[in-house]
């Protein structure tokens, strides 16, 4: 098992528009990227758990082969920038996904 | 026509800063214009809403001049786009006293476009009352209520209204709020180039130097060249820059940034799909991406963004060290909104909004932290009060930070409540920031892409 930390050089969260949070998983390279991918373990499922969403709610998982990347989007709980706001640009809102494990 | 357009992009965002000298040996290699965009909706609506500036005038006058006496000298167009961060008049207008300063501190003679990106709101109004305008990435419909309610709403402008301006023979333009995009791709559609890359090309290069990969100890930001060919556009560093490379993988992953789906990605008119683009590494430095596309809207959408004032603030900051109070955090804020209740009875609970940010808690991730049950040492609490007047927000801050935090019993208080907190500043209260909210977020169908944007010409010197 590894986690996704240890096998991406980049994993970040940033607004996509005022309503949507956006998750870029980058993977180190090309082998750890198909076994994350083929694993499975990363389900719209797993995301809705972990930000306490209806499964609905992901609205994007996608796997970007030319850019060993995957992509998540979701709603933010508020618009960007409203009052109680706790994360103007979305930017820090990735840790949850760096202890998923992954079986290699 | 010669075989490229050489567009010369100094950095992601005016004012943020690049490197002067690497920008001035990018001169060397005849860039065919410059090109910056000014602003983002990401800063919050508070910009928008308000008229400030995101940047402010030093630095967005000193990333300026050396771009306008570049553009003066080599007689090439400069392009900035999203004005002053919202791109709404009052952000325009700051930044067209900007380049007219500067203007006239170097003696420099041009024809200036300027193009406005303001939406009437009795216009959208009338529209939104006889017809569906559909929110974006929310469901609601555009009401003439949230029009009405807003401070500022601009629209996003396309690639038109700034080629026509070229056209109609600016030199310099300075554009209010367009899609991000478009102020890099616009000269090289003017000279007529396709615009399924020069479009592409914009987006990997809007962020500036996000597309590169840049050694870690560089710091300040690159400038970056996107050529447009007739099959492709190619990305690179500004010349001579040692370690700064456009890779593969650079451009790529910035292709992901920001985006909900980065393979296509809506603009005014249309969709850019880059489904099938192919990215090749031409040289250590230097990438070309063939491939791309842009397909066609049957209606032309502009994307509306509009500020609603909600309310005044005022925020308070407080530092917890008494471990006795730290374990009990949850309850003693529970406690502190019944307290708030009670003391501001004669306020329905909807005068007023209380928020507080527990920072070594989980003030970042709420209530999805896994860490948030883990006992720091330490605790700063920031206290947000909104209200419809100035005096509610400062009264119901100060009972919260002042007479709950300061000197409230909890259990085993051991300090016996003379002074429960650590207040950093004095006067207590360490911001009145007025409070907006995104209340238009909508596409609206227009027939002419020119016909929001409205442009002048005027000579400067």
């Amino acid at each position: 098992m590894a986690s996704l930390y240890e096998l991406t050089e980049i994993i970040r969260s940033k607004n996509a528009g005022p309503y949507e949070l956006t998750f870029d998983v980058m993977f180190k390279n090309h082998n750890v990227y198909q076994a994350a991918r083929n694993s499975a373990v990363i389900t719209r499922e797993l995301i809705a758990s972990l930000y306490e969403l209806e499964v609905e709610e992901v609205r994007v998982l996608v796997w970007f082969d030319q850019a060993l990347a995957l992509k998540i989007t979701i709603p933010r709980r508020i618009p960007a920038g409203s009052p109680g706001e706790r994360d103007l640009y979305g930017a820090q809102q990735h840790v949850l996904l760096e202890s998923i494990e992954i079986p290699m | 026509m010669s075989d490229s357009v050489r567009v010369l992009i100094p950095s992601g965002l005016l004012g943020f800063g690049y490197d002067k000298e690497l920008f001035r040996s990018a001169l060397e290699e005849s860039p065919d214009v410059i090109a910056a965009d000014g602003g983002s909706a990401d800063p919050g609506p508070a910009y928008l809403g308000s008229g400030k500036s995101f940047m402010s005038r030093r630095s967005t006058k000193a990333d300026t001049a050396p771009l306008l006496e570049a553009a003066i000298d080599l007689q090439i167009p400069l392009i900035v786009t999203s004005a002053g961060g919202a791109g709404a008049q009052a952000h325009l207008e700051w930044m067209v006293s900007i380049v007219r300063e500067i203007a006239r501190e170097n003696r420099l003679s041009f024809a200036l476009g300027i193009i406005a990106a303001d939406i009437d709101k009795d216009y959208l109004a009338s529209r939104a009352r006889s017809e569906i305008i559909h929110g974006l990435g929310h469901v609601d419909h555009l009401s003439p209520r949230d029009v009405h309610r807003s401070a500022a709403i601009v629209g996003q402008m396309g690639w038109e209204p700034i080629v026509q301006t070229l056209k109609a023979g600016a030199q310099v333009v300075i554009a209010g709020r367009a899609c991000d995009e478009v102020g890099i791709a616009a000269y090289p559609i003017y000279a007529g180039f396709p615009k399924e890359h020069a479009l592409a090309m914009g987006k990997v290069t809007e962020c500036g130097s996000d597309c590169l990969e840049i050694p870690m100890e560089r710091g300040g930001d690159v400038p970056v060249f996107g050529e447009v060919e007739e099959d492709g556009f190619i990305i690179r560093p500004a010349s001579t820059v040692e370690g700064s490379r456009a890779t593969v993988a650079s451009v790529c992953k910035h292709m992901l940034y920001e985006e909900r789906d980065p393979l296509r990605v809506a603009i005014p008119g249309g969709v850019e799909d880059s489904s099938l683009a192919a990215f090749h590494q031409l040289d250590e430095g230097t990438v070309r991406v063939r491939g791309t596309r842009f397909v066609l809207d049957p209606t032309y959408k502009v994307k509306l963004e509009g500020s609603a004032f909600v309310g005044y603030r005022c925020i308070s900051i407080a530092g917890v060290r008494s471990n006795e109070m730290i374990a009990q955090i949850d309850h003693i804020l529970h406690k502190i909104r019944d307290m708030v209740r009670n003391h501001f009875s004669d306020l329905s609970q909807d005068n007023y909004q209380l928020h507080f940010r527990v920072y070594g808690k989980n003030a970042v991730m709420g209530s999805i932290e896994p860490e948030r049950d883990r006992v720091p040492h330490e605790l700063g609490i920031v206290v947000e009060a909104v209200a419809k007047d100035q005096d509610t927000a400062d009264s119901v801050c100060k009972y919260v930070t002042g007479t709950c935090l300061l000197h409230m019993w909890y259990e085993n208080n051991r300090s016996g409540c003379s002074g429960n907190i650590a207040v950093p500043f004095s006067p207590e209260e360490i911001g009145r920031p007025e409070a907006y909210e995104w209340s238009v977020y909508h596409l609206l169908e227009v027939s002419d892409p020119l016909e929001l944007f409205p442009s002048r010409i005027e000579q400067v010197g």
